[in-house]
């Protein structure tokens, strides 16, 4: 019931905020959304730390501003290409990684983003490496009366609604993937491993599936990313950004339902406020924001919400 | 032999950061990512104190050691104390964050503009068969030597350094025996805030630097000790030299674009083929 | 028939021979128990019978099949399921939820199931489940209780009532006395007479000797890492080498 309301408070943001800069912000949200709620899948779901998010994401970005500029493919099957190659790489790094001990993937998935943020500052020939990838083109959909361009310089309108209706439908996915039997094995997994092999659960090969689904929806926001801005440089995909997006599941708080849309909302709102006053100071409050988050609130502005309301119960 | 002669200088600095990074994590079991900062910090004090205050350049090592010591016994008050319960993942992460806060705040006191110390020996250099190498590389190596020696018997001859020894092996056992582990902790950080900001203003004369350097010089280190074994010192020093190495044939042989890569390459090698590192313990699985 | 046949299994940890060609067999139906003082290999053995550790060398057989090279999830599956020795349960999770967890194998799962969810027939047939295994350990009072403020013999009978979940045909329990008083040892000795009767055969790993010669069918005496006797309690006590082990040199007279 709530995620209606929510869902039509959401649709009629664009209407409410009519500045060019408050939509502008209103597509930021929503992909972050999907990138908060796939990290999610990892981090509250199944334990999994992953600070190499950005990185699967700038693979998908980059994979389908390509395919479109060289009119290799359009929109609509870059937009799945994309996944589909952030998924690939989730699955070549995930499948040797999740085989060792947590703390260990934790580091290789850091490391990962690190090699892949390098990957795109070096493969110049492909990305164009430091100098940036300008002119991707327009996102498309081919309709019945002929074929809509997203044009984002234009309105951004129409590209909100196109990525809140993926933000939508990964919340979605994901609600469906944390119930029934995969969510059970993640939270065995999360909670004690070896008491999840030892009643049955096939403990690599469901953390596996769970970080190559991840993998793919940030890919696809990836991709998302890519035709609105029309822009894309490796400064995008580093390990800060990795760890905002971190920041914003832990403020919103990892495995809650609502945790992913709260997180975004805030902190994208917050970082846009304090870098208009100074982009370094913003940075720093950021810093100082994250720490005190863990030390003070590590289940999250959700999650402390929930936890109350219990105690109260 | 060119190689050598460049592995061995960035292998130096390289294992100065190393050092302090394996030291804490032996010790704290914390991935003290802060360090990169106070590496940038150690360049700019000293800086500071020769283009502004004109104090020699041979002075403004141990002040840089000495402020950047007291930075970091702050990080270690400020939060990783408090922290302490916290687990690993969660320290790490909040590293990262003093990282940026110190990243940007010297971003915002210093400014983006690229700086440059001028050394003290000029451009002098010495020539050893075909290779090169200058005086200032021949400092460098010259005093991490000495700084790995003075390190070496700080842990084997004080009593504050055993404890050190004694606290990374069994923390509960130290405790029991009356070694006070928050003051071996403080001297821990102090101690890697010396030598991370020694290392900086080490490296400050060589090219331009600005608030960023700590970056990527930190995940390069951290990728060291885990090679290396975290919490070797011999995997530290081993790792950073062999790392150096391979980034300068990297360099030489592929294309320079990919020399930073080849830190990280081994790491993800040595974390599947063999995850306690060179000279770790085996760690149970 | 036997259920489980340990033939000549060996491990090796560097030089180090933990378990020494190892050989005994576990009967249907019967209550085995696994003895020996700290260091004799039983919890190597332990491990190696349930798939957490791999053997250097030898078999094992189970229900008729080979297991020797699967995993742990596997080996649960064909219903050898196994306790842990620190207790072990899903801390944060309900002991409703606990059991249900338990219940893995039981849960239909596909895509269908996945996006959809179960259906209803499907979702009261595992609460069911959960239900009647709730009530056979007599933890249904607290079900809704997280399982980390249960009472310690609570939580041991908790992790017994998740492996009964994954519906074992042979169920290893690791320790299940450890630092728990007379009674209730022989609350959760009934207990595991309980299982038995329902038709699972039980092995147990324990120190107190006592105990598993009370209850056992049958025991098998580990020292070194090697098997030092085999057989009914009564023929155990009367072992020669048993006694010398444990008593020292058989006194004259």
């Amino acid at each position: 019931m709530t995620a209606l309301l929510a869902l039509a408070a959401a649709a009629a943001a664009p209407f409410v905020f009519t500045s060019v800069a408050h939509q502008s912000l209103l597509v930021l949200i929503a992909i972050n959304v999907i990138l908060v709620a796939s990290l999610d899948l990892l981090m509250g779901a199944a334990g999994l730390l992953s600070l190499g998010h950005a990185g699967f994401m700038g693979i998908g970005a980059y994979t389908s501003a390509l395919l479109v500029f060289h009119r290799i493919a359009p929109f609509v099957l870059a937009l799945p290409a994309a996944a589909l190659a952030a998924a690939t790489a989730g699955l070549f790094i995930g499948y040797p990684s999740l085989r060792l001990r947590h703390h260990y993937f934790v580091l290789v998935t850091f490391i990962s983003g690190i090699i892949l943020t390098l990957l795109f500052t070096s493969l110049v020939g492909v990305t164009r490496g430091p100098m940036g990838l300008p002119g991707i083109p327009f996102a498309t959909l081919p309709l019945p009366g002929g074929v809509y361009t997203f044009n984002t310089f234009q309105s951004k309108v129409a590209y909100y609604f196109l990525a809140l209706g993926l933000a939508a439908g990964t919340l979605w996915l994901r609600g469906r993937l944390m119930r029934g039997r995969l969510g059970v094995a993640l939270a065995m997994i999360r909670e004690d491993e070896d008491l999840a092999m030892a009643v049955g659960v096939n403990t690599h090969a469901t953390k596996v599936l769970i970080f190559v689904v991840s993998t793919g929806l940030a890919g696809m926001a990836g991709s998302l990313y890519a035709h609105y801005t029309t822009f894309l440089s490796p400064e995008t995909f580093t390990f800060v950004d990795s760890f905002n997006l971190f920041v914003m599941n832990m403020l919103g708080g990892a495995g809650t339902a609502a945790g992913p849309v709260v997180g975004p909302v805030i902190l994208t709102v917050v970082r846009d406020a304090l870098r208009s006053i100074s982009p370094v100071l913003a940075e720093i409050a950021f810093g100082v924001f994250l720490i005190a988050v863990i030390a003070f609130l590590p289940a999250g502005l959700v999650g402390a919400l929930q936890a109350r309301r219990r105690r109260e119960a | 032999m060119q190689f050598l002669i460049n592995a061995t200088f960035i292998g130096s600095v390289y294992g100065l950061v190393a050092l302090g990074l394996t030291l804490i994590f032996g010790v704290m079991q914390v991935a003290d990512f802060a360090q990169g900062a106070l590496y940038m910090l150690g360049a700019y004090v000293s800086f500071y104190l020769t283009n502004l205050a004109g104090l020699n350049y041979f002075l403004s090592l141990p002040a840089a050691m000495a402020a950047i010591a007291g930075v970091a016994v702050v990080n270690h008050l400020a939060v990783y104390r408090p922290l302490r319960r916290a687990g690993g993942a969660t320290t790490f992460v909040a590293a990262l964050g003093i990282l940026l806060i110190l990243q940007n705040g010297a971003l915002w006191a210093f400014g983006a503009d690229y700086r440059l110390i001028r050394s003290p020996f000029g451009d002098a250099k010495v020539l050893l068969g075909d290779s090169v190498i200058t005086y200032h590389q021949l400092f460098i190596i010259g005093t991490t030597a000495l700084l790995i020696l003075a390190v070496w018997l700080f842990l084997q001859r004080t009593r504050v350094g055993k404890g050190l020894r004694a606290m990374s092996q069994n923390r509960d056992a130290a405790a029991l025996v009356g070694i006070n582990p928050d003051r071996v902790a403080a001297v821990t950080f102090a101690l890697a805030g010396a030598l991370a900001g020694v290392a900086g203003a080490l490296v400050s004369p060589l090219r331009a630097f600005d608030p960023h350097i700590g970056a990527l010089v930190i995940l390069k280190s951290f990728a060291i000790v885990i090679f290396g074994g975290m919490g070797s010192i011999s995997g530290a020093l081993l790792g950073a030299f062999l790392v150096a190495l391979a980034e300068t044939m990297t360099a030489a042989y592929l294309a320079a674009e990919y020399a930073d890569l080849i830190a990280f390459v081994l790491m993800i090698v040595v974390l599947f083929l063999r995850p306690q590192g060179l000279r770790g313990r085996p760690v149970a699985l | 028939m036997p259920v489980l046949e340990v033939e000549g299994v060996t491990r090796f940890f560097g030089g180090f021979r933990a378990v020494g060609d190892l050989s005994f067999v576990v009967q249907d139906g019967e209550i085995l128990g696994l003895v020996g003082p700290n260091g004799a290999g039983k919890t190597t053995a332990f491990n190696l019978i349930t798939g957490f550790l791999a053997p250097t060398a030898g078999r094992i057989r189970f229900a008729g099949g080979d297991v020797t090279a699967l995993p742990p999830h596997e080996r649960a599956r064909r219903g050898l399921v196994r306790t842990f020795q620190n207790t072990k349960v899903f801390a944060r999770l309900s002991v409703e939820e606990n059991v249900r967890a338990g219940c893995f194998l039981r849960i239909p799962g596909g895509i269908r199931r996945t996006l959809a969810g179960l259906s209803r027939r499907e979702d009261a047939a595992l609460r069911a489940h959960v239900d009647e295994l709730l009530d056979f350990t007599g933890l249904a009072a607290q079900r809704r209780k997280p399982a980390e403020d249960l009472a310690y013999g609570d939580q041991r009978t908790l992790e017994i009532a998740i492996a009964l979940g994954a519906q074992p045909r042979l169920l290893l329990l690791d320790e299940p006395f450890a630092g728990m008083s007379h009674g209730e040892a022989d609350r959760c000795m009934t207990l595991i007479h309980r299982v038995r009767e329902s038709g699972v055969t039980v092995v147990l790993v324990d120190h107190h000797m006592a105990t598993l010669m009370r209850h056992c069918h049958r025991l098998v005496v580990l020292h070194h890492g090697e098997k030092l006797a085999e057989g009914a309690p009564a023929e155990i006590q009367r072992h020669p080498k048993v006694i010398e082990t444990y008593l020292g040199r058989v006194a004259d007279a």
